[in-house]
């Protein structure tokens, strides 16, 4: 099974749901879809008896902050283990408005990634039995992976790079 | 030969020694620390290979790891300490009874280390007190062993009325520990 | 907890969370290297290959037979050392 026969048997067996698709820079096979259509889409690929898609490999947020109205992005990659192919589907949406229906319906295994990427990029995942964060602080107020945050430790004393280049941390007056 | 350990200040005569019960509780205690290791990460394999047969931590007294922070005497941090981790260190040291002291093994759980991150804690120092730093990322066995030595050299010659002095006391209170 | 018997436990992850991502968005490539020698601290190597093969797939490098064999044997070794 070739990247084309994927791509055409969705086309052919579902008209409308790809927004576009390419064959990405390791050769697979990357489909773009609206928000709208993207249940469906994932429910089409992992029940359509040739194609398979069984399998959830991972799941994930990506923000892209030039792209206006297209800030946000999450990428699913499915496996289909018995010809061994894989896709990767990928959603936008803007920023101001993050919400996606949840894939903890098809998969199990989308619980804790939709938690994941919900902690990082503030993706509500509509559905969701328990959307909580996973890796960070329960009291943190900001989604940490946005490009807009900084990476270091807003509330750090000790470190003065003024002369390095840097501008200091915000916040801190230096005396 | 046998090598026998140095007396302490004291006075020597026909049978018997005097010396002050400070430095023989110091000298007590200093030989029988009992580890509690708190490992989260690289650091604790470097000290699992310092607790094994090569370098033989037991050789200090320290033949028993506790497990439980109520009978253990010196808390070693080992590794990264996230944001998240920060209370349950916390919850570890009060439990502890004291005299208690602290070792922070590798660069994570001194300063942070190359996690420069707003998920990671810029070093243990900032929830609880600590005794002794080892640096290194991670460090070997050798340099554990010495911060271990410099554990024991304080825990000998710690006066007894430390714990009940006003500074501890002060020292505690700046951490916000009761 | 009913005495002392478990009725449910709940898991909870995230204790050592270092922001890994966030750090591998702002370091130069070659200096992930060593962050990746602390995810798994018992086979590094192993890590280490995940990342640069990633770099050379992005990058388009072509790596030599030679240094191929090289890597095989220090992932078999790092094999070897992690439990």
């Amino acid at each position: 099974m070739t990247n084309e026969l994927v791509h055409a048997r969705i086309e052919q067996q579902r008209p409308g749901l790809l927004v576009g698709y390419e064959t990405a820079y390791d050769g697979m096979l990357s489909v773009e879809t609206s928000r709208e259509q993207i249940g469906a889409l994932l429910e089409f690929l992992r029940d359509d008896e040739l194609l398979q898609f069984h399998f959830l490999t991972t799941l994930c947020g990506i923000h892209f902050p030039e792209e206006k109205d297209r800030e946000l992005c999450v990428m699913y990659q499915l496996h289909n283990w018995r010809k061994n192919i894989r896709i990767r589907v990928k959603v936008f949406f803007p920023v101001e408005d993050p919400h996606l229906p949840t894939a903890t319906t098809l998969w199990a295994a989308a619980n804790w990634m939709e938690r994941e990427t919900y902690d990082f990029y503030g993706v509500r995942f509509v559905g969701h039995p328990n959307l909580t964060r996973i890796l960070n602080v329960e009291d943190l107020d900001v989604f940490p992976m946005r490009k807009e945050y900084r990476l270091e430790d807003g509330t750090r004393t000790d470190k003065d790079d003024r002369f390095l280049g840097g501008e200091g941390h915000e916040g801190r007056q230096f005396d | 030969m046998t090598k026998i350990a140095e007396m302490p200040e004291g006075f020597a005569g026909e049978g018997f020694f005097a010396t002050s019960l400070s430095k023989a509780v110091g000298i007590a205690r200093a030989n029988s620390i009992w580890p509690l290791p708190f490992a989260t990460s690289c650091c604790g394999i470097e000290f699992m290979a310092t607790m094994g047969t090569d370098y033989d931590l037991s050789r200090f007294g320290m033949e028993r790891l506790s497990f439980s922070p109520r009978q253990s005497d010196l808390l070693m941090v080992m590794g990264t300490i996230a944001k998240k981790m920060a209370p349950v260190l916390k919850q570890v040291y009060t439990q502890m009874a004291e005299p208690k002291w602290v070792i922070a093994v590798g660069a994570c759980a001194s300063s942070g280390g190359i996690f420069d991150t707003y998920s990671v804690l810029q070093g243990i120092d900032k929830v609880i007190p600590v005794d002794v730093y080892v640096p290194g990322c991670p460090p070997r066995p050798e340099q554990i062993i010495d911060g271990i030595m410099k554990i024991q050299e304080l825990v000998k010659n710690e006066p007894l009325r430390r714990r009940f002095s006003p500074e501890y006391q002060h020292l505690l209170e700046k951490y916000q520990i009761a | 907890m009913n005495g002392e018997k478990i009725v449910s436990a709940e898991p909870t992850i995230g204790y050592i969370h270092r922001a890994f991502e966030k750090l591998a968005e702002h370091r130069p490539y070659n200096q992930i290297t060593p962050i990746t020698d602390r995810l798994n601290y018992c086979s590094s190597p192993i890590n280490n290959m995940g990342w640069h093969m990633t770099v050379e797939k992005l990058a388009k490098i072509e790596v030599p037979k030679r240094a191929q064999y090289m890597r095989v044997i220090i992932m078999e070794l790092a094999l070897w050392t992690a439990p």
